[in-house]
């Protein structure tokens, strides 16, 4: 298991990888490398030369302002989860990274090649969704911005273009109160075979406003229960009213005929248990 | 005799060096010139060979040589298989190390390149054409028995690679019974994993002939002896090394291709060469294990007493007879259906088949996890279709104390035991009583908790040589030590046997150290050097501590015996005047004139006053060949919650009661159970490897094949009796292998039991959610639970 | 532009290193082949089993997911540099006081995680130690003695009149 040859250049900045990237069409950006190192290593990805922009300081960033918080792509997981800032505001973001792979990966693994390698499974594609999350990018023609809903295009192809770098990821504010993620994860790769982000306020009477529901993992894509959002809408949270929307929003998404171990008639039940245990747990206590 | 270390928690020897990154493991060793290895395997699980192309790989930078089947087919002898048992019709089918016109699965070894570092070897394989034509494959051993199926071997016609009955006439039993139950079980096929890959470093001198090669192996003198005769090498000319092995679980008991082919290619271009498999070609390329599909019948009364059981088993072999592999699901397996109960009648049957996969051979316990765990599912199901409490109907049948020595059907007699009293601590460890109040209570609020048993018994410590001839083993199963005393009486003890993990550079010392006298940091335990050890047979089938043990007491006991002439002669008094305790003999009654073995030793090596017909030098060696095997037994329990909205079954506690007789350093024996009852229990919930249709193995990688892993546990406890076995000298039973023996079944006995009221009796392993759920929602379809 | 060897500048157990590999060396290869340093093994190839952990820049990592010229001007640390002279660190003396290891090949892996969790975590219950072992699989141990091991070098650690970890940390973070 050895990954083809390859070169290998250091970028120092947004631009220097960008005029990289451009000059070189089988060229990848490398950050964590812990979705491109394995997929090398197999073969399944061979490109001709690594851009590493690990070291690109405007790509760590973290600036949360009132209108939005803007998480730079080169943010690791481990940095998503002793921000106290995060923790504050959006707590779903921890909840989430805290429950990707292990403590190596996290010490590894960005919020943008998370983005990037768009894995149906990825547990912050659920939190990407919920929270309408924007994707900043750049390339040598110019800047654009995505919102999630052009994002995911299939599985393992994000919108980004050869030549374009993800460069922050933003969520736009107010963010509702609670919010919760929960996974139940595959027991050999540690994917979620289930994984739901809720958000939602609720009103002094207790009922549910602006409400963001995301399942990744079980279906063919990671979605959006929409459908479970509107029914919520201005409704109490409530051992019915969760059991509701568990099942509408579960038949938001579209589920593989099969894939062996874990058949779709199973996945498509634990999305709907994961949304209503996210749900219960965003219930007033 | 005092008994300073025996029963010590003594902190392992082995930890000093392996701690620090100073172990050394085959893949670690690097020597002057080396070239390496890479082995291109079949991605077909079935195909005739047409033609190999190896021109363009052959011109890549620093390739030094490509192999294919046809340029060393006559230059090496096949694969052999080292287990014949008798009565078995056993097609030994050829199983050439580098396939020539014909693979049979995937990962078998089609081509061998040789390059100057490792990467260049990996680009060849890439540049190698192979051009095949895909034959109709064949993974399942039932289907492969089927007259359609595909064939394998001209040898076997039938797919038939042995089949072997053995047992007691039960028809009559059976017919007159009043309770039968009959059950169908899929033993599940799995891949071993240890954390160390396989690899092999041979070096060649063409000047004398001699050949050294460190192998990832469990038996170095078996792989001598078996490579000396593929390779046409003479045995006192190949030295094999084994010295740090990380782990084996019966994966590296096997004579593979790889280590054979590396060996080739450091003779044919005599330079150095090291071979090392990845983990995805381990998947494929080291030998499985289990593998069974198991029809079970159990004749018994009303009131609970087993009459018959009848067992009637088709086991996958995969495409070619390992070294092992024909013993597992035969001799090791057979001989024990009855289990840890008093069965008057009992018989097995088996079919060996060939498929178009891996080749199954030993894995932790071999073919006795596979016979446990049918006795133990079969009894919870007659407990449930007679409406009894598993651990009564258990209490009913376990042979009682008072039956020892107990033959079993079979003929093998159960060395020692007392199966009730584990059975007994473990319902007072657990409060039984009160766990099943607890689960019926849970259950009024539609949650579901499930209590399973194992009370296991095992047959270990292989084994007495004479049993081993008699059921076809190639080989003798004694065991080899030598006890070495240096003039300034440290000492160095040789051991055939090969531990890669069991400690027994520790508890051998612990041996020796009480015996003997000597300090423990002055006796190193040499092991794993077909050079420094004369002849051995190996770590696996929970032998070493029974019978290289044995050995060790025997060569220590001989030490004592020469030295204590030699004392006399010191003392001036006559040798049966001469007390001995702990390395200090005196003459009775007079411990203050004592002389210690370090003097004796000194005096032996010195030669300048013996007595009369004494040799110098202090060292001895001895063989010891077990009379029996040894019983191990215990009791397991396993308490779970299955969880009916996912299926996810989750274990809340696990309780192993052993009795492995007495323990030398129970640190250590508790460290194989903790390791043992995780992979048992890996085997119940999560490890499953899966070959579709085409044979392709679809659980190729960790990211499939779900290994156990920390956070599926709670805390494991442990409890220990201890029954010493009379047969052998130091009364221990062997303990490698009981965890996995006995957690397997325990763990799918608790399952059934949470899902009783959903009406579930029996779900083929592993125990995955998405299997637990869909068998709740058919319940539900019915009505839901009782 | 294709350049397929890199120049990379790293500190390995506290000692500068200028080494020039091709590019798409792991950092597992840099450590075992081109240094010689052996005590960290590598048991998978698809990033899971966590036997190649290794620290770099004070962070438990796995190795062989990570090439080695993004080690460049990192501080890493293996098995080999875990001891201070002949002090062993508290995971060390941990694992062999509570027979955390059988076969020793996971073992530098397993280690080079526990030590980065005592010096990151205080929490001793089990739940904490198994959820942060998921980086980890072991086949002999069963988990169980690694678990107490762990809970054995917290306890160390808080004994010894200078932590030894607490020292590390300058070190492999300047």
């Amino acid at each position: 298991m050895i990954a083809a040859e390859i070169g290998y250049e250091r970028a120092k900045t947004i631009e220097e990888a960008l005029s990289l990237l451009s000059q070189d069409v089988d060229a990848k950006l490398l950050s964590g490398g812990h979705s491109l190192v394995p997929l090398m290593k197999l073969r399944l990805a061979q490109p001709s030369t690594l851009i590493d922009v690990s070291k690109i300081p405007e790509l760590r960033t973290l600036d949360v302002e009132s209108e939005r918080i803007t998480i730079g792509a080169g943010v690791r997981y481990f940095e998503l989860l002793g921000d106290t800032r995060l923790e504050e505001l959006m707590p779903v973001i921890a909840q989430a990274t805290s429950v990707i792979a292990d403590p190596q990966v996290r010490h590894r693994g960005t919020i943008g090649g998370a983005a990037v390698h768009a894995d149906p499974t990825s547990d912050l594609a659920a939190v990407f969704l919920a929270l309408e999350a924007r994707f900043h990018i750049r390339s040598a023609a110019g800047r654009r911005i995505v919102p999630i809903e052009d994002w995911y295009l299939a599985p393992l192809t994000s919108a980004l273009e050869r030549d374009e770098m993800l460069v922050a990821v933003e969520f736009p504010r107010p963010i509702p109160r609670r919010q919760a993620y929960v996974k139940f994860s595959h027991p050999a790769s540690g994917y979620a075979l289930a994984g739901v982000a809720a958000i939602m306020d609720l009103t002094q009477h207790g009922l549910v406003q602006g409400a963001g529901i995301a399942v990744t993992g079980a279906a063919t894509m990671p979605f959006r229960a929409s459908t479970a959002e509107a029914w919520l809408q201005g409704r109490p949270l409530n051992a019915e009213s969760v059991a509701m929307a568990a099942q509408v929003g579960a038949d938001d998404g579209t589920y593989d005929a099969d894939d062996g171990q874990y058949p779709a008639v199973y996945r498509k039940n634990l999305a709907r248990v994961m949304l209503a245990r996210a749900l219960e747990k965003l219930a007033p206590q | 005799m005092s008994r300073k270390l025996w029963g010590e928690n003594v902190a392992r020897r082995e930890d000093i060096r392996l701690v620090q990154g100073q172990g050394q493991f085959t893949d670690d060793r690097v020597l002057p010139g080396m070239l390496y290895a890479a082995i291109l395997r079949s991605p077909h699980a079935h195909a005739k060979i047409r033609q190999i192309d190896v021109a363009s790989a052959q011109k890549m930078p620093g390739v030094i040589k490509v192999y294919t089947g046809s340029m060393v087919s006559g230059h090496l002898g096949t694969i052999p298989t080292a287990w014949i048992p008798p009565d078995s019709q056993l097609k030994m089918v050829p199983h050439p190390p580098l396939a020539v016109d014909r693979v049979r699965y995937v990962g078998e070894a089609v081509a061998l390149v040789v390059a100057q570092d490792p990467y260049q070897a990996e680009e060849a394989l890439y540049r190698i054409l192979v051009d095949y034509e895909p034959l109709p494959a064949i993974s399942d051993p039932v289907q492969a028995l089927e007259s359609s199926s595909p064939r394998l071997h001209e040898e076997a016609p039938e797919n038939v690679a042995l089949h072997w009955k053995v047992g007691t006439d039960t028809d009559e039993v059976f017919s007159g019974a009043d309770v039968v139950v009959r059950q169908t079980f899929r033993q599940q096929r799995l891949i071993p994993n240890p954390m160390e890959p396989r690899s092999a470093l041979v070096q060649y001198n063409s000047a004398t002939g001699d050949m050294t090669a460190w192998l990832t192996t469990q038996n170095p003198h078996i792989h001598r002896f078996l490579m000396s005769g593929i390779l046409g090498i003479p045995e006192h000319k190949l030295r094999v090394i084994a010295q740090d092995v990380g782990g084996g679980f019966g994966s590296k008991i096997a004579c593979y291709a790889d280590e054979v082919l590396t060996a080739f290619a450091a003779r044919d271009l005599m330079r150095p060469v090291k071979w090392t498999e990845s983990r995805s070609e381990h998947f494929v390329a080291t030998t499985h294990g289990r593998d069974h599909y198991d029809e079970v019948e159990l004749a018994g009364t009303k009131a609970g007493r087993v009459l018959a059981v009848r067992v009637k088993t088709y086991a996958n072999m995969g495409a070619y007879l390992s070294t092992a592999g024909p013993g597992v699901p035969t001799i090791l397996f057979g001989l024990i259906v009855n289990g840890a109960y008093d069965i008057a009648q009992a018989s097995a049957e088996v079919y060996g088949v060939f498929t178009n996969t891996t080749p199954v051979d030993a894995y932790r316990g071999a073919g006795r996890p596979e016979a446990t765990f049918l006795i133990e599912r079969i009894m919870d199901v007659y407990a449930r279709e007679i409406g009894m409490d598993p651990v009564e109907l258990r209490r009913i049948n376990l042979i009682k104390k008072e039956q020892f020595p107990y033959t079993n059907p079979f003929g093998i007699v159960y060395d020692s035991g007392d199966y009730h009293q584990t059975l007994d601590l473990a319902l007072k460890t657990l409060d039984y009583a009160s766990l099943r109040q607890e689960r019926e209570a849970l259950r009024r609020q539609h949650k579901y908790m499930g209590v399973g048993f194992s009370t296991y018994v095992e047959m270990c410590g292989l084994g007495p040589s004479q049993v081993a001839g008699a059921v076809g083993f190639q080989g003798g199963l004694w065991e080899s030590a030598t006890i070495r005393l240096h003039p300034t009486g440290k000492a160095t003890v040789l051991t055939g046997a090969s531990p890669h993990g069991q400690g027994e550079e520790t508890t051998f010392g612990q041996i020796v150290a009480d015996r003997l006298g000597i300090p423990l940091e002055d006796i190193d335990v040499v092991h794993g050097d077909t050079d420094r050890v004369s002849m051995g047979w190996g770590t696996y089938g929970s032998r070493s501590t029974a019978v290289g043990g044995g050995a060790l007491a025997k060569a220590a006991d001989r030490i004592v015996e020469k030295a204590k002439i030699i004392a006399a002669h010191m003392l001036e008094v006559p040798v049966g005047a001469v007390q001995y305790d702990a390395g200090q003999f005196y003459p009775e009654g007079s411990r203050e004139r004592a002389v210690g073995i370090q003097d004796v030793t000194l005096q032996a090596h010195l030669g300048w006053n013996l007595p009369e017909g004494v040799e110098p030098g202090m060292e001895v060696s001895a063989f010891y060949d077990p009379t029996n095997f040894t019983y191990p037994f215990g009791t397991h329990v396993a308490v779970v919650s299955v969880d009916p909205d996912t299926g996810e079954v989750k274990l809340l506690r696990y309780l192993a009661v052993d009795d492995c007789g007495p323990a030398i350093n129970p640190m250590i024996v508790e460290g194989q159970v903790h390791g043992g009852v995780v992979q048992g229990v890996g085997q119940a919930l999560y490890e499953g490897a899966v070959y579709d249709g085409d044979g392709q193995l679809v659980s190729g990688s960790f990211m499939d094949y779900a290994m156990p892993k920390a956070r599926f546990f709670p805390r494991l406890e442990t409890q220990r009796t201890e029954t010493p076995s009379p047969h052998n000298p130091l009364g221990v039973k062997g303990v490698g292998e009981t965890g996995t023996i006995a957690s397997t079944p325990a763990v799918v006995n608790a399952v059934m039991d949470a899902l009783s009221s959903f009406g579930v009796v029996n779900l083929d392993m592993p125990l995955t959610p998405p299997k637990v759920w869909q068998a709740i929602q058919t319940s539900m379809a019915k009505g839901g639970p009782s | 532009m294709n350049d397929s060897k890199v120049t990379i500048n790293l500190s390995v157990n506290g000692q500068d290193t200028t080494v020039r590999v091709p590019s798409r060396t792991l950092l597992s290869e840099l450590l075992r082949d081109t240094l010689g340093l052996t005590g960290t093994h590598v048991g998978c190839d698809t990033s899971q089993c966590g036997v190649c952990t290794v620290w770099m820049d004070g962070l438990a990592v796995k190795s062989c997911t990570i090439l080695a010229a993004q080690a460049d001007q990192s501080a890493v640390v293996t098995v080999e540099g875990l001891a201070r002279g002949i002090t062993l660190h508290p995971v060390q003396r941990a694992f062999q006081a509570e027979h955390g290891l059988q076969c020793g090949f996971c073992t530098p892996g397993a280690m080079m995680l526990a030590a980065w969790y005592i010096q990151h975590h205080h929490e001793t219950s089990e739940t904490a130690i198994r959820e942060a072992l998921d980086g980890l699989i072991c086949r002999c141990t069963g988990y169980e003695n690694i678990v107490r091991s762990v809970q054995r070098a917290l306890a160390f650690q808080q004994e010894d009149e200078t932590p030894v970890a607490a020292g590390r940390e300058e070190e492999v973070s300047s």
